[in-house]
């Protein structure tokens, strides 16, 4: 069995497990603990089909995974990486990977529409170097901008907005994956592995011609939609399936259905 | 003879620094801006001495339990929030509207405007600032406490001085006496309940009812008694959670209200866990409780 699990930090309806990614995350991995199954890196995940454990990520890569934060409407909150360093005793191959927004331009303006909702400094990079420094986060690309609604502007040739479907040239793909490779790699000293595609849009382009060719090359490994399902042995590296806290389980119940599926799949 | 000697000067030097804790530097501090006092104490933080029992078996404990990395540091906050809570004890009934709302923000649930309710809470954090939070929304509380403190109600004169003083300083900021726990504290938070009363309690308590909740706190198994929780189900009070903290960082206070979702005392109890938890993580040195940590983990001791 292979799962891979995606949080997002900035899903904060209410303090709640079913409204909160951080509480899940917490109750999630202590519940892994307790059943005694391995939390792995990403990297350990794939290198072996035979393995069997789940992979953490996060998307978006805000301030709340890496500091503790002021929500306008929920108060002071944990951050991700604490949670991550709690579990740690009980889960110690644990090391969550991030997917983060690289442009810094795209992150202001975003941040911008989102103060009054989430807080300030939401999508500041001011916790990056921590986070890959700390051993329990490696940073990954989730691409440019985002191609984010949001934006006046993308990268997008024909500044079509609001999902990832639309990146299918050459030109596009190096604008969105490979300059924000690039970025992050130079604030890190790491060049990242592996990319998540933007609101989990995979687009055939990407996926079967642009990184099979040229993936490698940049530095990547494999690359995650949100399909919920197990990873299996003769998948699609540039097309690996995850799950989505909130909207593909929300408590312990709905965590083990996964596992069992994922269990009786294999056999 | 040198033990003779050094015995009581120890007992004497114990005694100067509890009034120094307790008394005399808490109530100098309620006499500077809230801004100054809150710099005051981290610095004085860097000082080991400070509150030093509690502060050494706390750390002993989260060692043990291996709940922090740097133990020196939770101690040092450690400190500092001590510092500021026994300020506070002084403070809340010396300052009025105008300091609650440049210096508490409430999130959360909003509140209702009349009782009865019934408001549960937790240790970490400074509580006080909840009490003339709630009364300037109009609804005193009736507050459940314990008869002494956890360690002091063992120590010194000052120390039952001390918790003496506070429940009445406590008392005064809520408006009403205390009501103590244990013979007839349920009946009696029934009763006011069911007037339409505001009550209120901590029930980050060790217990060892039978009928406790199985939680875990920072993934460490512990159980939760739920016999309040209960109370206020029983009588139909809508029963609010809340936490409260103090930003060491811009010195405001903060206030998490939460609504209980269930009419289940059980799941109650796990909700309120759940928000005890994401303080813990945030800090874990806010938790008043690591120093009788055995009592809620004895597994892990």
């Amino acid at each position: 069995m292979r799962l891979v699990l995606t949080y997002h930090a900035t899903r904060l309806n209410r303090l709640t497990r079913d409204g909160c990614d951080l509480l899940s995350l917490h109750a999630d991995l202590n519940w892994f603990a307790d059943q005694g199954i391995s939390v792995l890196p990403v990297d350990d995940l794939l290198a072996d089909p035979g393995v069997d454990g789940v992979a953490i990520t996060l998307d978006d890569g805000t301030r709340i995974d890496g500091f503790p934060h002021l929500h306008p409407r929920l108060g002071l909150l944990p951050s991700m990486l604490q949670i991550l360093r709690n579990a740690k005793r009980r889960l110690p191959r644990l090391c969550a990977s991030n997917f983060v927004i690289a442009s810094p331009d795209a992150r202001d303006v975003i941040a911008a529409h989102l103060v009054d909702e989430l807080g300030e400094s939401l999508m500041d990079a001011d916790w990056w170097s921590e986070a890959q420094a700390s051993g329990l986060m490696q940073l990954e690309n989730h691409s440019w901008d985002h191609n984010h609604p949001l934006l006046p502007n993308s990268v997008q040739r024909d500044n079509q907005r609001g999902n990832f479907l639309v990146i299918d040239s050459a030109q596009d793909a190096e604008a969105e994956i490979a300059v924000a490779s690039d970025v992050i790699g130079h604030a890190l000293g790491r060049r990242p592995r592996y990319f998540a595609y933007p609101f989990g849009d995979v687009s055939p382009y990407l996926r079967d011609v642009w990184l099979p060719t040229r993936g490698a090359a940049i530095g990547l490994h494999a690359a995650f939609s949100t399909e919920p399902r197990a990873i299996r042995r003769d998948d699609n590296p540039w097309s690996l399936p995850r799950f989505v806290c909130g909207r593909d389980w929300s408590d312990d119940t709905q965590l083990a259905a996964l596992v069992e599926t994922a269990r009786r799949a294999d056999q | 003879m040198t033990g003779m000697r050094t015995k009581p000067y120890r007992k004497w030097k114990r005694q100067l620094r509890e009034l120094v804790e307790l008394f005399l530097l808490p109530v100098f501090a309620t006499l500077l801006p809230w801004r100054w006092s809150l710099r005051l104490f981290r610095r004085l933080s860097r000082w080991p001495g400070w509150y030093r029992e509690e502060i050494e078996l706390s750390m002993n404990h989260v060692r043990a339990l291996g709940v922090v990395e740097d133990v020196d540091a939770f101690a040092r906050r450690l400190r500092w929030r001590l510092l500021i809570e026994h300020m506070d004890c002084y403070l809340v009934p010396m300052r009025g509207d105008r300091f609650l709302r440049r210096w508490v923000k409430a999130h959360g649930d909003p509140l209702p405007e009349s009782g009865p309710v019934l408001f549960i809470g937790t240790h970490h954090g400074c509580g006080y600032w909840f009490l003339p939070y709630v009364k300037s929304r109009h609804l005193r509380p009736n507050i459940v406490a314990p008869r002494l403190g956890p360690l002091l109600s063992r120590s010194s004169l000052q120390g039952n001085l001390y918790v003496r003083l506070r429940h009445k300083l406590i008392a005064y900021a809520a408006g009403r006496p205390l009501v103590y726990k244990g013979g007839s504290a349920g009946e009696a938070i029934r009763h006011m309940l069911s007037k339409g009363e505001v009550c209120f309690g901590l029930c980050d308590m060790p217990t060892n009812r039978p009928d406790a909740v199985p939680v875990s706190l920072l993934g460490m198994p512990t159980r939760l008694a739920q016999n309040m929780f209960e109370i206020g189900v029983q009588t139909g009070a809508p029963i609010y959670l809340f936490t409260s903290d103090t930003d060491l960082q811009t010195g405001v206070r903060h206030i998490h209200f939460q609504r209980a979702d269930s009419d289940c005392p059980d799941k109650i109890v796990r909700q309120f866990a759940d928000l005890l938890n994401l303080a813990m993580l945030r800090d874990t040195s806010g938790w008043r409780f690591w120093s009788i940590a055995p009592s809620f983990f004895p597994e892990r001791f």
